[in-house]
């Protein structure tokens, strides 16, 4: 019997689909990256629909229910979005914050005609 | 140092239009350069707002970057101008003109290499500055075995030398604090001079936000160095 969070889940995935189609059509995503999302929820999809495909992991891993299972690679992917996500940052701050300063003094440089 | 160097006023600016020009007519009765460092200032672009002003050289950051990278633009203007002699100061009237020469004297003489403002820390600073002003203070004397009585203060000079060696890499107000671990770490000359507390608007300058900032480098430059 299909349970309430089994229809959340799985709407909420169907809605994911949907903006990852809509910003692949308007070129915000690559072919990668829609690919890759893309995978990610229909993987979501397919789990949440038949939960009992990962009962030798639930089993194998010391999991009580495939809902803990659900939480931890959840947890662990947000994780690991964070820390890419995190180091990109930096790295486009750092990227920008260098480019705006050697422009000023570039542009410094030719008004004072040091250059 | 050569007889009469080259003494370079820096104000980082932003949002300082109502009150830059009467710092800047105050630094015209003295014989300096001026260097403006416009952090990208949504009043007005202060290139054109300050064109034709006698011995005033305007730099500007596209967009805010921040007091430290402002600061910073401005140094390394100042060093492209022919600087040997760099005093920082604010911009917003919190600091006074005519303590200037007192900023150059010891550098010129080559007493120092770094000269520290020190205000009286008291009844009329923010109580939060107040409160942060006395810890950061007795925190960094303790870590780097140095003798600043105003650690967080903006107003101070250093020789072209001196500042190859100090030029920090911090963006924000943190900058303060990263000029005194990298005197401490090359060994500069160190000397003070007093100056006067002058707070126009106590909601402007460091936040709490900023003191973790602070913290956070006061801690970092004593375990990377």
């Amino acid at each position: 019997m299909v349970n309430g969070v089994q229809i959340l889940g799985i709407a909420f995935s169907l809605l994911m689909l949907y903006f990852t189609y809509l910003y692949f059509k308007r070129k915000e995503f690559t072919k990668t990256e829609a690919g890759s999302w893309c995978a990610v929820w229909i993987v979501l999809i397919l789990l949440l629909a038949f939960p009992g495909w990962i009962g030798s992991v639930t089993e194998n891993f010391g999991f009580a229910r495939a809902f803990d299972v659900f939480t931890v690679l959840g947890f662990i992917f947000l994780l690991t979005l964070c820390f890419t996500l995190t180091q990109r940052v930096h790295k486009l701050d750092r990227k920008l914050r260098q480019a705006i300063q050697q422009e000023a003094l570039s542009e410094f440089g030719k008004r004072e005609q040091l250059q | 140092m050569s007889q009469t160097p080259h003494v370079a006023v820096v104000l980082p600016a932003y949002n300082e239009r109502a009150r830059i020009q009467g710092v800047l007519d105050a630094l015209a009765q003295l014989p300096y350069t001026v260097v403006v460092a416009d952090d990208g200032s949504k009043d007005g672009d202060l290139r054109s707002l300050l064109a034709g002003q006698p011995n005033v050289h305007v730099i500007r950051h596209r967009v805010n970057l921040g007091k430290g990278a402002a600061l910073r633009l401005g140094c390394d203007a100042a060093i492209q101008l022919g600087a040997d002699i760099l005093v920082v100061m604010d911009s917003d009237g919190q600091h006074e003109p005519a303590d200037v020469p007192n900023f150059v004297a010891p550098l010129a003489n080559g007493s120092a290499d770094i000269v520290y403002g020190a205000r009286t820390i008291g009844k009329e600073m923010p109580m939060a500055s107040f409160l942060g002003n006395k810890i950061f203070t007795i925190l960094i004397n303790l870590l780097y075995h140095v003798a600043v009585n105003d650690t967080q203060g903006g107003f101070r000079s250093f020789t072209k030398d001196a500042y190859a060696k100090i030029r920090w890499t911090t963006d924000n107000y943190a900058m303060e604090t990263e000029m005194i671990a990298r005197a401490a770490k090359h060994h500069l000359r160190a000397t003070e001079t007093q100056i006067k507390t002058i707070y126009h608007d106590k909601y402007k300058g460091t936040t709490p936000l900023d003191g973790i900032s602070i913290l956070w480098t006061i801690i970092k430059w004593k375990i990377y160095g």
